[in-house]
């Protein structure tokens, strides 16, 4: 990750660096600003909570689920337990007043079938009417005796009623059938056996209310518990039981009641909502060594999970995992006390229907980004492609077209360009037209100054050679005295008698002089009088004549 | 350009349609079910069900969740309560099975037509009696998937000692006359106790009725006053009211357990229920042999049986795929191999040719020793009896069992009254005929009202 951000860091480098078309960068800046914003926008969506990580939705319904679940058993729990205790009661003075009528105690109800029988039939209607009043499936009183103590299977007796042929949570209409009791109260009370049906309840079947039947307590408020789960021998059903002891006077515990939640009555009554496609649905398990068992109750749109009879349990970060058999599901937990005995509640679904939903949801945000960035980089394309056109064709015209009064531009920064070049075009224009005219002028002048530079150079030779035949022919005749006070009087002169007289030299005449130094005529008769003065000569002639000779002096020194 | 942005856009429409939509692309169609077989006890289509989600099931994406598992009477008052939305009722299953006497109550256009979802093929495969019973007003809304008849079922080991004190022979079980004055033998030689229950009194007047030349249904409702039904009453009615056929409710499965009854004539299915061991009041269990006979007849009569058996419904589905899912669970439960698993395990007759032909012509080979009895009883009534399906007509199901709540509580009343009045020392034989008379009478008005 870190590679790649460093090689789009050198991209952007190098684009920043090298030479890239006006289109190619105003694409790069847009989908920097785009992918800023796109961002930008994201976080604070996220950050105000508008947009939900990955998987959250589910995580939702899940506790939602689990909320409602919970809130669902505890319920139904407090109002089993309420009846429980009141169950109890009247089953304790039940058993009182048939001993007191039989004459009997209660241990001499062992081996007593016609007692038992007789206690049977007036616990029955207490049995009956509680199990029709309890959220329930069945309810059951054992009593800590027998009917026959020699079998080698140990047993309780008592009544064991059941609701037959159940198919909704509400029991009113159904049935009532014998479990556990004497087929002769079956048919006292007009009721059927069950499919299953056995007189006496086996000793360790139900492990819980055998050590119930053991215990002694000093009061029942408080003791009730739920009890884990139990297949019923040879049915197809799977049962808890809320028990309760039933004490006697003394405080001993001659028996247990209770009622059955048959997982089909479980599943009837938890039944979940569901949430969109997800099949939640909610178990209440309870700790078996190391796995949990429990009740499943399925999804409102009929879906029932493939469980074995077992969970493991993984608790994950956020979500908790559950393996039964090959299947594994997802889900939350929450503990749930009932009476004594500690449970958990889970909300749940299959974890490949997770991975499937996880999935969509990463698809449809794929697939969001995919038409997103697609959507975004059509439009760069488009609109950097219509955005530099125009610039691009004025850019052309401005390297075809000559005649920057003609081009037009939509652009306005171009169109003040157009006319800012059209500007300068004219000025440059002026400026050759001029420049041309002052080269031609200026050739019309070398060729004059030529002409007279030849002229000039014909003068020159021409005075050159009077000059040296003067100073030949007056050099005999020129006073040394007077020469070297012309020579000592050079140093005296002015700068701009220095000038005159080095225009002398050069053989300017005196108009010559006057045109070059931009003086009066009468100025130069004053320099020309004072430079006569200085040198002591009288005329121009004698001046020149001084000054060839000083020349052919130096010429001579020089050689 | 032009490419890249058709290639774009297909892209999309692709993801669009796989990841987009709405739905879990493997999302299974779940449909509830509620079905009579097996009751409270470990029961085989549970057993079938489970194979079919695991195999078939999920190749398909359909998922069958048992919600009930109840029984065929209790069935049809769920039924109708959840059909008519009566308070308390809970919504209707998408599959149930119970007797065509339902589908008018819930009424006929709310239930699948399944010949919609079966070829002429697929059709011809199953045995035409049993598609025809499933056909009402021309639309085929019960799918047979298992049928029964009646059969007689003894427990041989206290019948033995019966017939060791006494004489008698199984050969008396054979014909209804015999067998009803062995049933008063039985009661005088076990100090009480019934010998023999009839669990459907219905079905015995309507085969037996057939069988002897009548027509126990006329006029869409139970002829009680032709002579046929008089010869089938009397000789059952004189065992009831002296005791040892048993008029109690329930079937004789209950008894059974506690040896109160020690045969029966009921269901092939009730074999599932029928158990090796008897248990006695002070606990103790006795195991017990079990010994199958076809359904008994009256000696002058013609040989007729009942044809019977719940069939499968679905709900129609304004969700297409919820009907094609229960067409496919119905085609598959029905396949020969599938079809003959559950019936021997549950003690009923194949539905298709195929599966009949295969049953019937291995039943040796059949492993469990009760269902080789019980396919060997059925294979002996198969060419000699007739076959009668229940007949449908209005508001049949409530005339069935307005019917036999009528016959057992009249005659359960007859039987009080025989007792007490022989009790008090008044002739047996006088107030056996003024009973007869009387039950047959008050029977006769009890269901012309």
């Amino acid at each position: 990750m870190i590679l790649r951000l460093k090689e789009i860091r050198s991209v952007l480098e190098a684009a920043q660096t090298q030479s890239v078309s006006m289109r190619r960068r105003l694409m790069l800046y847009l989908f920097t600003i785009m992918l800023f914003f796109a961002f930008l926008i994201a976080m604070l969506l996220f950050l105000f909570g508008a947009i939900d990580p990955i998987g959250y939705e589910i995580e939702r319904a899940l506790s939602n689920q689990l909320e409602n679940s919970v809130n669902s058993i505890e319920h139904q729990s407090n109002d089993q337990a309420a009846y429980v205790l009141a169950f109890s009661q009247q089953i304790t003075a039940a058993v009182k007043d048939e001993l007191s009528d039989a004459g009997i105690t209660f241990n001499e109800l062992r081996n007593t079938p016609d007692a038992l029988e007789s206690m049977q039939n007036r616990l029955f209607d207490i049995v009956s009417s509680n199990m029709k009043l309890a959220p329930c499936s069945g309810a059951f009183c054992f009593l800590k005796t027998t009917v026959n103590d020699a079998l080698p299977d140990k047993s309780y007796n008592g009544l064991y009623l059941k609701f037959a042929n159940l198919y909704a949570e509400n029991t009113i209409h159904n049935d009532v059938c014998l479990f556990r009791g004497f087929s002769t109260v079956a048919r006292e009370k007009n009721i059927n056996l069950h499919s299953t049906w056995q007189l006496e309840t086996q000793e360790g079947l139900f492990p819980e209310i055998d050590g119930e039947m053991s215990g002694k307590s000093e009061s029942i408020s408080g003791a009730f518990f739920l009890t884990s789960v139990y297949k019923l021998p040879d049915t197809w059903e799977s049962v808890r039981f809320l028990c309760i002891p039933v004490l006697d006077s003394g405080g001993n515990t001659i028996g247990v009641c209770g009622f059955e939640i048959s997982s089909l009555y479980f599943s009837l009554s938890h039944k979940t909502m569901g949430s969109g496609q997800a099949h939640i649905f909610c178990a209440l398990l309870t700790e078996d060594s190391d796995c949990y068992v429990g009740q499943i109750a399925g999804n409102q749109s009929g879906y029932f999970p493939p469980i074995e009879n077992s969970f493991s349990v993984e608790n994950g970060s956020s979500l908790t995992t559950f393996h039964s058999g090959d299947t594994e599901f997802v889900g939350k937990t929450q503990e749930l006390t009932i009476g004594t005995t500690a449970h958990m509640v889970a909300a749940m679904l299959p974890a490949t229907e997770y991975q499937a939903l996880v999935q969509t949801v990463r698809l449809k945000i794929a697939a969001f980004l995919f038409i997103a960035s697609f959507a975004i980089l059509a439009s760069i394309l488009w609109g950097s492609k219509k955005y530099v056109a125009p610039i691009l064709k004025d850019l052309e015209q401005i390297k075809t077209n000559t005649d920057r009064t003609q081009s037009e531009s939509h652009v306005l920064e171009i169109e003040d360009l157009f006319a800012f070049l059209a500007e300068q075009d004219r000025e440059h224009e002026a400026a050759l037209s001029a420049l041309n005219q002052e080269r031609l002028e200026a050739e019309s002048r070398q060729e004059r100054l030529q002409s007279k530079l030849e002229q000039t150079s014909s003068d020159l030779g021409s005075a050159q050679a009077e000059i040296a035949r003067l100073a030949y022919s007056r050099k005999q005749e020129i006073d040394p005295d007077d020469f070297q006070y012309f020579l000592e009087g050079i140093s005296q002169l002015t700068p701009t008698e220095r000038k005159v007289f080095d225009l002398y030299l050069e053989g300017k005449n005196a108009k010559e002089i006057i045109a070059i130094l931009g003086v009066t005529e009468n100025t130069l008769k004053f320099h020309n009088k004072n430079i006569y003065n200085k040198l002591g000569v009288s005329s121009r002639k004698q001046l020149l004549r001084y000054a060839t000779l000083m020349k052919q002096q130096e010429e001579n020194d020089q050689q | 350009m032009k490419k890249l942005c058709i290639f774009f856009l297909t892209i999309i429409l692709l993801v669009g349609m796989t990841g987009c939509g709405n739905k879990v692309t493997n999302d299974p169609i779940t449909l509830t079910m509620w079905h009579v077989y097996g009751s409270q006890t470990e029961t085989p289509l549970n057993v079938m069900i489970d194979e079919f989600n695991q195999t078939k099931g999920k190749e398909s994406g359909i998922v069958i969740s048992v919600v009930s598992v109840t029984n065929s009477t209790a069935i049809d008052d769920a039924l109708i309560a959840s059909a008519n939305n009566e308070p308390g009722a809970v919504p209707m299953p998408d599959l149930f099975t119970a007797y065509p006497r339902v589908a008018e109550e819930i009424g006929l256009d709310r239930l699948l037509d399944w010949s919609g979802y079966l070829s002429e093929e697929e059709r011809s495969a199953y045995v035409d009696e049993f598609l025809a019973e499933g056909v009402i007003d021309g639309r085929l809304v019960m799918l047979p998937i298992a049928k029964s008849t009646e059969l007689l079922f003894l427990n041989k080991t206290i019948f033995d000692r019966f017939a060791a004190d006494t004489g008698v022979s199984e050969e008396e079980l054979l014909h209804f006359e015999s067998l009803f004055a062995l049933c008063c033998q039985y009661y005088d030689w076990s100090g009480g106790a019934e010998m023999f229950q009839i669990n459907d009194f219905y079905h015995y007047f309507l085969v037996n009725v057939s069988g002897l030349g009548g027509q126990f249904i006329r006029n869409g409702k139970p002829d009680l006053c032709s002579a046929e039904f008089e010869q089938a009453y009397l000789p059952m009615a004189r065992a009831a009211i002296h005791g040892g056929l048993c008029t109690g409710d329930g079937y004789a499965s209950d008894r059974w357990k506690t040896a109160e009854v020690i045969s029966n004539i009921g269901s092939t299915a009730g074999m599932l229920y029928l158990r090796d061991y008897v248990t006695y009041q002070d606990n103790t269990t006795e195991e017990i042999e079990t010994a199958v006979y076809p359904y008994p007849t009256f000696s002058d009569a013609s040989p007729v049986v009942i044809q019977r058996g719940t069939g499968l419904f679905s709900m129609k589905s304004e969700d297409e795929r919820k009907n094609r899912a229960a067409a496919i669970f119905g085609k598959w439960i029905t396949q020969k191999e599938h079809n003959l698993d559950f019936v021997i395990a549950s003690g009923y007759l194949p539905v298709t040719e195929n599966a009949f032909s295969a049953l019937f012509s291995n039943i040796d080979t059949i492993e469990n020793e009760k269902s080789h009895m019980l396919y060997g009883a059925v294979d002996q009534m198969y060419g000699s009896y007739s076959f009668c399906p229940l007949p449908l007509y209005d508001a049949s199901g409530e005339a069935q069992s307005r019917f036999e709540e009528t016959a057992k509580s009249i005659l359960s009343a007859a039987h009080r009254d025989y007792i007490s009045r022989i009790e008090r020392g008044d002739d047996p034989e006088t107030v056996m005929s003024e009973l007869l008379d009387s039950s047959l009478s008050e029977i006769q008005e009890a269901v012309e009202r």
